[in-house]
């Protein structure tokens, strides 16, 4: 699958670079659906406050199916891009989820940046682990986890929620 | 009063429910058959590899039984002339679980004697029922050496070898193929499987090959698809050989981005368990690699009269060659139909437990399934471009000299 | 209706459960154990569940009370069950006051994800430990229980999880018709009013994080005794899952839901094991779908219907 490049004494698959540039692009078209457009900002009105939003009259239900169409067609676009380097099996998703889930919280709900920051900690804890201290390499992720919440309970990017009375 | 209404209405759908649970042992009643309950994975990751070709294998076998096709010495039909029918159960789940389903399938269903179990797990966690319930049981297939090295059991054998074999069997054949072999690494799933693999071979290789250096020793999880870190730090290290016990979807995905990202352009990996995947993934597996059949099975079986019957039947209903799962089960239902009919019954009756487990101890030291002849046992080889190329029965092997076979073993 | 005959029913039940240690076939009694060990871990989330805290690590418990048992049974030479029972809820004790600490501060998403990463963290210690078998686990010998040792070890079992089980369900109960236990919902619902109130959230979430483990720690304990067997699946996060899965399934409404809906997953769980041993799952996914679907407020609103008691909303 296209090939090979040679970084130090390393190769790689030029196939990974792909995939790297493909959730570059994705993540930088959600950024800017959600932060730069009219429905996105609607959408995080909804996310932040959802009494408030059908008192303005936003139609909640809709974008609650929105969102999740959104997140599900993400789910199969890493699931596509995936494939051809895995072996499919129907349980092949259940691992992702806790993954998924460790990303976001280390990055706090609903930022974006965050969840690249979670994604990219996730990642480097592991890969450096599986260098330096193979035998800690199952729970690293969660380690880091619990570490950043000690620091941040809200996430690195989360905001606190207000104080409702 | 209405609370007393409702609570006898309630009462009395306990009853009809409880009814309903008695009743499954109500027809497991005396048919005249062996009930022979099949324990193997039919779902999850380890369903594919091995635990669907053993119930194929397990299938074809009990029909071909009951019928009275197969060749000799097998020939009498079922088992000591008895029919067999059986209960086929889902392995998956975990040890808790597979403990509960074993009491239903002894107890509820009443099953005369119980074959399976892969997963090593799931080995030692019902041996011991097995004994409580005084259940004649075979494993199959699980290869850690703690079940009857840790304890002794009367009604629970064995009739494949320990996972000890395969990684000396590796070791042993690296030090005749490539002797001047400098350092090595591993690449294990991270449970009791792949570290009792990487210390076996860690240590025999230490042995017979002691200027050889260990690189790094990876241990991803269990079904973690996802192996760029690993072979990042594989490839930092570049080790003459790779030593690996994958299987199923994580050898596959070793494999593939193993050969994306140059692992095997100038080392040789050896997959022990490789001899599960080299039909499926026949054109991605690598050139050079040498692969581990966990015993005589599969391709390094004997060439006899029943291998070939075996072979051709298993390849015409499920349009494959049969791997070493297959192999290893069809063994444990001929070890049992073996001490059965040894047991002195008149055809067509059935011995009691106690005498067939005599028998079957019996066998453990003498017996010699014919196809399994250890002589002639290849257990690991070096893979040419493409597994099934008739050169491949020539490619030089070494094979396991030392002590278990595939012999049907007890108290090993 | 206003009385309550939860000590009645429970009674009845403890009176039934034991009689069918000679009745009920061998197999049964065994599912009737696991059930009603699993049930305690269930109640255990449940305890939580009703402050509005949804614990991914349940497991965590089930594994420690499990592994305490096996290795005071298999290392240490303990065959005494009352030993084990009071080691159990020491070690689980200490550990949840440690771990409550931190994790009282914590809601919602970031409280799941904490408690199952330390069970996690757990699970990955234990897979690294070969002394005690890694994944594979292992087995638990056979036990006197105070003093007593019958014939059939499942037998001794049996009667010791229906009692403790009873004794557990019994203070649970009581604990819930406490001012702390009706504190879980004004939590749930308002935390910040509650310490306007002069309660403080952090501690009876504290009590209750350390209660729930005590409780599922016993749980663990009872299961390992039953099965005879341990393994660090124990503590993964998939079996936590379960366990909140069953709570949702029970219901949060009562002190016998959790029992219930353990029960009835197990049973659902064996028939399609035994009918369907190739779609079982498809079959056990599709009925608790359908239950969920229709009784969304879990199996017990089922039985509040029955008796035209109208699901409160602090019973949610």
């Amino acid at each position: 699958m296209l090939g090979r490049s040679q970084v130090g004494p390393l190769t790689f698959s030029n196939y990974d670079f792909g995939v790297i540039l493909i959730a570059a692009l994705i993540g930088l078209g959600l950024w800017w659906g959600l932060n730069r457009t009219r429905r996105g900002k609607l959408l995080l009105a909804v996310i932040h406050d959802r009494e408030m939003s059908v008192a303005l009259g936003i139609d909640v239900r809709a974008y609650f199916l929105l969102t999740f169409i959104i997140g599900s067609v993400l789910g199969c676009i890493a699931g596509a891009v995936t494939a051809p380097a895995i072996s499919v099996a129907p349980g092949i998703g259940v691992e992702v989820i806790v993954l998924a889930f460790a990303v976001v919280v280390i990055g706090g709900l609903g930022s974006v940046g965050g969840a690249l920051a979670g994604a990219l900690i996730v990642g480097f804890s592991r890969a450096t682990a599986v260098h330096l201290l193979p035998q800690v390499e199952l729970f690293v992720i969660f380690g880091v986890m619990s570490l950043v919440l000690v620091v941040r309970p809200q996430g690195l990017f989360g905001r606190a929620p207000p104080r409702k009375i | 009063m209405k609370i007393i209404k409702r609570t006898g209405w309630f009462a009395g759908v306990i009853l009809v429910i409880a009814g309903l649970l008695c009743a499954p042992s109500a027809w497991a009643a005396e048919n005249g058959k062996l009930r022979l309950g099949i324990v193997t994975f039919l779902s999850g990751p380890a369903s594919g590899p091995f635990g669907v070709p053993a119930e194929n294998a397990a299938k074809l076998t009990i029909a071909a039984l009951n019928a009275g096709k197969m060749p000799a010495p097998y020939a009498m039909k079922g088992i000591n002339g008895v029919e067999i029918e059986t209960v086929v159960v889902d392995e998956a789940g975990g040890a808790t679980k597979q403990v509960e389903e074993f009491r239903n399938l002894v107890e509820r269903q009443k099953v005369d004697a119980v074959i399976g179990y892969i997963s090593s797990g799931d080995c030692l966690a019902v041996a011991p029922v097995a004994e409580e319930l005084k259940a004649l049981t075979v494993f199959f297939d699980c290869g850690t050496p703690r079940i009857f090295e840790d304890a002794s059991y009367k009604y629970v054998f064995r009739t494949g070898p320990i996972a000890t074999t395969d990684n000396i069997g590796a070791a042993r054949y690296i030090l005749d193929t490539s002797p001047n072999t400098k350092s090595f690494a591993g690449i294990n799933q991270n449970y009791a499987w792949g570290q009792d693999s990487w210390n076996d071979f860690k240590a025999a290789m230490q042995v017979l090959l002691p200027q050889a250096q260990v690189k790094t020793e990876q241990f991803p999880k269990l079904g973690a698809g996802q192996y760029g870190a690993e072979l990042s730090a594989i490839l930092v290290e570049n080790p003459d050989i790779v030593h690996s016990s994958f299987w199923g979807g994580d050898m596959e995905a070793l494999v593939l981005q193993g050969a994306a990202r140059g692992l095997f352009d100038k080392r040789s990996v050896v997959l022990t368990c490789g001899e599960t995947g080299m039909f499926r993934l026949a054109e991605q597996m690598p050139e050079g690699a040498i692969i581990g059949g966990r015993g005589p099975y599969g391709v390094f079986a004997p060439d006899n009269p029943l291998n070939a019957w075996f072979r051709k039947e298993y390849q015409a209903a499920y349009n494959t060659p049969p791997t070493y799962p297959s192999y290893k089960i069809v063994q444990a239902i001929l070890g049992l139909k073996n001490a059965a009919e040894k047991a002195g019954s008149a055809p067509g009756k059935l011995p009691d437990t106690d005498a067939i487990i005599a028998k079957f101890r019996d066998r453990a030291s003498r017996h010699r399934a014919d196809w399994w002849r250890w002589a002639s046992a290849r257990p690991i080889r070096r893979c040419r471009a493409s597994p099934m190329a008739p050169s491949i029965a020539r490619a030089r092997t070494r094979h396991r000299r030392s002590s278990t076979s595939g012999v049907i073993r007890r108290n090993a | 209706m206003g009385r309550d005959l939860t000590l009645l029913g429970l009674t009845l039940a403890l009176v039934l459960l034991l009689a069918g240690a000679v009745i009920f076939p061998h197999w049964l009694t065994f599912l009737v154990m696991m059930s009603l060990a699993r049930g305690l871990v269930v109640l255990g989330i449940v305890l939580q569940m009703r402050a509005g805290l949804v614990s991914f690590g349940q497991g965590l418990y089930y594994c420690i009370g499990g592994y305490t048992a096996a290795m005071l049974g298999s290392l240490y030479g303990v065959r005494e069950v009352a030993v084990l029972i009071a080691a159990a809820i020491l070690v689980s004790a200490a550990v949840a006051f440690v771990l409550g600490t931190l994790l009282s501060r914590y809601r919602d998403i970031f409280f799941a994800m904490l408690s199952m990463a330390f069970s996690m963290i757990l699970y990955g210690l234990l897979v690294k430990s070969p002394a005690l078998g890694s994944t594979d686990g292992f087995n638990v010998p056979a036990m006197t229980f105070f003093g007593w040792k019958p014939a059939v070890q499942s037998t001794g079992v049996y009667v010791i999880t229906c009692f403790l089980a009873y004794m557990i369900a019994l203070a649970y109960h009581y604990y819930q018709k406490s001012p702390a236990g009706y504190l879980a919902g004004a939590i749930r619902e308002n935390e910040i009013r509650v310490e306007y109130l002069g309660s403080s959230a952090q501690w009876l979430l504290h009590a209750k994080y350390v209660m729930a483990s005590v409780i599922s720690a016993v749980g663990g304990l009872l299961a390992a005794l039953a099965t005879g067997h341990v393994d660090p699946e124990m503590a993964y996060w998939t079996t936590s899952g379960e366990f909140v899965f069953i709570a949702i399934l029970g219901g949060t409404g009562h002190v016998a839901a959790p029992f219930l809906g353990s029960t009835l997953f197990s049973l659902v769980r064996t028939y399609a094991y035994q009918f369907f041993p190739y779609t079982w799952q498809m079959i056990l996914g599709l009925v608790l779908l359908l239950i969920i679907v229709f009784l969304p407020r879990g199996l017990w609103s089922l039985i509040q219907r029955l008796y035209s008691e109208k699901p409160r909303a602090a019973d949610r």
